[in-house]
């Protein structure tokens, strides 16, 4: 029997190529990824802990860290409901419009963020559409909290979608609709047949869509306008106390987003081990 | 319980996949939906359940409308071909699943749905296996675990779509004798949709014959087999050969064979399409018989013969029991003559069916 060509033992020449590519690999991931990563602790810690300690509760970055934090709080719940009822519709369901919405759902993937808080300020802002009226209500939704969710919604409304509509595809609908004959109501049949099948890939969506809530730059900037203590979120606070020159406060404030992200990096291994595997599109 | 489903209609956009369906179903029958895919049965099924919606028609069981009960009221209960167990309830789970979603005032004590439970697996034969999870089982235990699951709300009819349809042949003909014997237990009216010939014919009191959205016939397996209602029912239930013959004064005729023995007919004279089984046809050797023996293949119980008469397009299959074949020489190329035991002819709708039914037939084989 022979073997086909693709899996054939590489001779001496191929040897070599693979040890240059896997060389070239490894280069790159610490020229890239582990060097810039070590160089933000290695900064943040340069004059020792207190100075880091006191860097990272200084007042306007805790503020900041606050905020951050808030911005998540509000913006990832609302996803969550969104991505379920989005996702429920569009694999329970047939409608007209369906392929749009599935189309629309990735819009925000696609849009610069920049773009997305541009938008934003066109229709809330005081010269934009909605400016009047809200200056007439003394509604204040610029520059201030209900605008930084909006854009920070706006920009992670795919993820938890996106993790779910592959996967309860696959699962069709005979788990439901069994359990309506058996009696079940539309809340329990969610609550115990649907949901537990979907849970990790929906824990799944919360952590990558969490990850990007907090670390959200280029709209939030937009639409903050970088009140110091105010509108300042944990990105904007690290490139304003860079821009001061204060080294030790950005890397400090840095080394914060850099830890949320390399716990999400962990948490997101763990879960990708339980998931089913399913067609999932990658990023 | 008795179902009555009068003048069911349902559509798909613009195909019409039920085109009226009426069928009254007495209680305790276990009744087989038969036919090919595409042939609605399965939608008939759905319906029953609660699971879809007719365009038109009415179902009534016991006198009450149940068009106006959503599949949560009915007491449907229903087994899916894929089984659809929930993953990550462990087999007893599954099996309490529609008495723990009872409301509170009307859901049994924990204990006496543990109880119900161990009874329902013992039924089922599973009793060993609550604790299991369904990734732990076989496909046939699986299915066995489904039906009870549906059996726990104390169904008021009990629907199968395709129970068998995934499972392996030696397992499926198992839990068919296991299903009839089951039925005879419970006595549960039970619905079930198979594409199998052979699987509605063992297990069902009554089959009923679906072709293109509507039932070809309803009636026992002998009604079906010995006096099918129309061409479609013949072909669909297999093996019948469409000899071309001619009706004169009654009696028939058939170019290079011996029609006498067949039954006079009342109707005009003409040319018609006589529908004969291969068993239903006898060979014997004769060098001057008009007929040549084109092919022999050897059964295990009976040997088949592929015969050419003169005058038809193709050969016609005949099948004589091993025991009687012995003693006669019907090798291939042989000259032999032909005898008609038996053969029925459906009027003018046997040359007014449609290639669309023939080739839907054929695909059913």
């Amino acid at each position: 029997m022979t073997m086909p060509a693709a899996v054939s033992r590489p001779g001496p020449s191929g040897r070599l190529a693979a040890r240059l590519l896997i060389g070239l690999a490894v280069v790159l991931t610490i020229g890239f990824i582990v060097v810039p990563v070590a160089v933000i602790f290695a900064q943040a810690f340069a004059r020792g802990f207190g100075p880091y300690l006191a860097s990272v509760t200084e007042r306007d970055t805790l503020r900041a860290i606050g905020l951050t934090v808030l911005v998540a709080i509000i913006a990832v719940p609302v996803n969550v409901l969104f991505g379920l009822a989005a996702a429920w519709a569009i694999t329970k369901f047939e409608f007209p419009g369906k392929k749009f919405l599935l189309t629309a759902i990735e819009l925000p993937f696609s849009i610069s963020p920049i773009v997305a808080g541009v938008a934003y300020i066109l229709v809330y802002g005081s010269n934009g559409l909605l400016g009047p009226f809200l200056e007439a209500n003394d509604l204040r939704i610029m520059f201030a909290l209900p605008g930084i969710v909006l854009v920070t919604m706006f920009v992670t409304s795919p993820f938890v979608v996106r993790e779910l509509v592959p996967l309860m595809q696959v699962q069709g609908s005979d788990q439901e609709e069994v359990a309506a004959t058996l009696g079940a109501s539309g809340l329990q049949i969610f609550w115990r047949v649907t949901l537990p099948n979907i849970r990790w890939a929906l824990f799944y969506g919360v952590v990558l869509c969490t990850a990007r809530a907090i670390g959200e730059f280029g709209a939030v900037s937009v639409v903050s306008g970088h009140v110091r203590g105010e509108t300042n979120t944990l990105p904007l606070q690290v490139e304003l106390l860079y821009h001061d020159y204060n080294a030790a406060g950005a890397f400090a404030a840095a080394s914060t987003l850099t830890l949320i992200a390399l716990a999400t990096l962990a948490l997101r291994a763990v879960i990708e081990q339980r998931l089913p595997r399913t067609g999932r599109v990658g990023h | 319980m008795s179902i009555d489903i009068q003048g069911l209609v349902r559509q798909f956009g613009d195909v019409q996949v039920l085109r009226g369906i009426d069928l009254s179903i007495p209680r305790g029958e276990l009744l087989a939906l038969l036919g090919a895919s595409g042939s609605g049965k399965t939608t008939l099924l759905r319906i029953l359940a609660g699971l879809d919606w007719p365009n038109a028609g009415s179902i009534h069981v016991d006198g009450q409308d149940w068009l106006a009960l959503d599949a949560q009221r009915r007491r449907a209960g229903f087994v899916f071909q894929h089984y659809a167990l929930f993953p990550h309830l462990t087999v007893a789970d599954n099996v309490a699943f529609g008495l723990t979603v009872l409301p509170r005032r009307i859901r049994p004590p924990a204990a006496e749905i543990a109880r119900k439970v161990s009874a329902l697996l013992e039924l089922v034969q599973m009793g060993e296996y609550g604790r299991r999870f369904p990734s732990q089982l076989s496909g046939g235990q699986r299915q066995r675990v489904a039906l009870a699951r549906a059996l726990a709300i104390d169904p008021e009819v009990l629907l199968l779509d395709e129970p068998f349809g995934a499972l392996d042949a030696a397992i499926r003909k198992d839990l068919r004798s296991w299903l009839r014997t089951l039925h005879r237990k419970l006595g549960t009216t039970t619905i079930f949709v198979t594409h199998d010939q052979d699987e509605a014919f063992e297990i069902a009191d009554r089959i009923v014959v679906f072709g293109q959205g509507r039932i070809e016939q309803a009636g026992t397996p002998d009604d079906l087999y010995e006096r099918p209602a129309s061409p479609f029912v013949a072909r669909f239930l297999g093996g019948v050969n469409e000899i071309a013959a001619e009706l004169r004064q009654g009696r028939f005729r058939v170019a290079g064979a011996d029609a006498a023995g067949l039954e006079r007919q009342v109707g005009g004279d003409g040319d018609v399409t006589l529908f004969v089984r291969p068993h239903e046809i006898d060979l014997a050797p004769g060098p001057d018989g008009e007929a040549v023996i084109e092919a022999v293949v050897p059964g295990s119980v009976s040997m088949r013969y592929a015969v050419r008469l003169p005058g038809q397009d193709v050969p016609v299959d005949v099948e004589i029991p091993r025991e009687i074949a012995r003693g006669r020489q019907l090798a291939a190329g042989a000259r032999v003559r032909v005898r008609l035991l038996r053969g029925r002819i459906f009027g003018q709708a046997a040359r007014n069916t449609t290639l669309a039914e023939q080739s839907l037939a054929a695909s059913a084989l």
